[in-house]
């Protein structure tokens, strides 16, 4: 039995696109997850120097 | 079933199912292997939520008995659209227009469990100056984690173009009718100014892209020797290896289109001063609008083309006077944008833009000389405007005027001419820096050359006092 995803993606992607994909969406995902919670870039180090100065 | 089904010519690459016209409908066959796709598409509430939002063409399922090969699961009857344009034939913003659109089409899919598998230009289509999806069969599920396969599609037929147009010259657009899947990257890469290098889209969505690419496909292709098993291979691999979660997604995606809609055309900077060249003052063209109106009218024409329209305002009074479609063909990149900004900024419809060098219009263009019609091939129209145009052609481009008249016949069944005589200061224009050789051009000549296609003058009117004549020739 074939994977219909796998069949429908008639288009050739190319590997090196799907590649460059997922580091890009690990950056850009990374923001929209952070930007979720309420964060800025800011926001994630003054916590975090926050947190060694104790 | 009476009458034979005929494929259309550029619906062949996906095997979900293809389009085809039966007894003159057009319909869409939707293949077994489809079928769990559809069903999704259809029950997920995201065809709905689509249409609803005008996002995608909207159809009606058929009896399967009128399916037109084996495996059919259904038969589709899209709504259809009064006029094809291709994506070598828009200016600007309607590229701009239509890749926001895709962008918002995977949005909606990704909320309901569904993603776009293709983002080719040449699924958008326009009515009037409103985008639309016009490929029911572009979704499939969405499987959890993995990357968006039209990713390299999308960049190549819209981000590429728009950068290029963007950042170097808004003539680059032409290069889509030689690309027809789009700009390749390298190429996008390679022409693109250094400073895009600093633009993050850009950075990423092709510089970095196209280095991807050509990397891995270099290592593929050494490693399995031939191309069809570099290509199994490189989607084994990348199938395992390429994550993308839905936040990566959802950032990709706003990536793209904070990319695009930040994306202007540099000469905008010349919009507040270019300004409409008029050459009749207001009673003279309030004369003119009445007599265009009027033409139409007697032509009982619904389909019309306006060559040379520039930004439109003759195409608003034909489609005024009763017009359902007007096309707004002209080849100066600058009209074209500024007519379909002015019609989409007050929400007008029946009026398409067009980008179009009469010297040289779309031929018939991909595999086999089929997949894209030619501009002659997508019509005839009930009538075509050429308001000022004859002495552009005839002098300013040489064309003898029963060549002139050929190709106006050749559109349509009426053909409306606003002649501009020989001592008019725009033919003057023309001629002030060559030698006059164009004896012929009289209105005399015009009616001959006409009448050698087959048309006569059946309407002929004097515009005011301005020494031009409008003409309407037809059988």
């Amino acid at each position: 039995m074939e994977h219909p995803e796998l069949v429908l993606a008639y288009l050739d992607p190319m590997s090196g696109s799907l590649i460059l994909q997922a580091v890009i969406a690990g950056v850009l995902g990374g923001i929209v997850t952070m930007k979720r919670a309420g964060l800025t870039v800011r926001d994630a180090f003054s916590r975090a120097w926050k947190r060694i100065k104790g | 079933m009476s009458g034979d089904p005929s494929r259309i010519g550029s619906s062949f690459r996906d095997p979900s199912g293809f389009l085809f016209r039966r007894d003159g409908v057009l319909l869409r066959q939707v293949q077994e292997r489809y079928r769990p796709h559809y069903e999704q598409l259809m029950s997920s509430g995201l065809y709905a939520a689509l249409t609803a939002e005008g996002l995608l063409v909207p159809h009606v399922e058929r009896p399967l008995a009128e399916a037109a090969a084996p495996g059919a699961a259904y038969v589709l009857q899209p709504e259809l659209l009064p006029f094809i344009s291709l994506p070598y034939e828009w200016c600007f913003a309607q590229r701009q227009a239509a890749a926001l659109l895709t962008l918002r089409v995977q949005e909606v899919a990704l909320a309901h469990g569904m993603t776009l598998k293709d983002a080719s230009a040449f699924n958008v289509q326009f009515r009037g100056v409103e985008p639309v999806l016009i490929d029911t069969l572009s979704f499939e599920r969405y499987v959890d984690g993995t990357p968006w396969v039209a990713y390299r599609q999308f960049c190549q037929h819209f981000l590429a173009p728009l950068l290029l147009q963007s950042r170097i010259d808004v003539r680059l657009g032409a290069l889509l009718r030689q690309y027809l899947d789009g700009i390749p990257l390298d190429l996008a890469s390679a022409l693109l100014p250094r400073r895009s290098w600093a633009s993050p889209a850009a950075l990423m969505h092709i510089h970095l892209h196209a280095k991807s690419i050509a990397k891995h496909a270099a290592t593929e292709g050494a490693r399995s020797g031939d191309r069809a098993g570099a290509r199994a291979g490189a989607r084994a691999g990348s199938e395992t290896t390429a994550r993308v979660s839905t936040a990566g997604l959802e950032g990709l995606l706003s990536s793209l289109k904070g990319a695009i809609s930040g994306l202007s055309w540099q000469a905008g900077t010349e919009w507040g001063s270019y300004e409409e060249t008029h050459n009749y003052d207001a009673a003279g063209r309030a004369s003119k609008q009445g007599l265009v109106a009027d033409f139409v009218r007697s032509a009982g024409a619904t389909r019309v083309i306006d060559l040379g329209a520039n930004a439109g305002e003759y195409s608003r009074v034909a489609r005024d006077a009763g017009a359902t479609l007007v096309v707004a063909a002209d080849g100066d990149p600058m009209a074209v944008e500024r007519g379909f900004r002015r019609l989409r900024e007050a929400r007008e419809s029946g009026v398409h833009p067009l980008l179009v060098d009469l010297t040289n219009p779309a031929p018939a263009q991909g595999w086999d000389h089929a997949e894209w019609p030619s501009l002659a091939a997508r019509g005839p129209f009930d009538a075509v405007l050429a308001l000022a145009l004859v002495h552009h052609l005839a002098i300013g481009n040489n064309v003898p005027l029963v060549g002139v008249a050929r190709m106006l016949a050749h559109l349509g069944t009426h053909v409306i001419i606003e002649w501009v005589p020989k001592p008019d200061p725009q033919v003057q224009r023309l001629l002030s820096a060559r030698e006059d050789i164009f004896d012929g051009y009289t209105e005399e000549g015009l009616i001959a050359a006409f009448a050698e296609v087959g048309l006569q003058p059946r309407q002929r009117v004097a515009v005011g006092s301005s020494g031009r004549t409008l003409f309407r020739f037809a059988v």
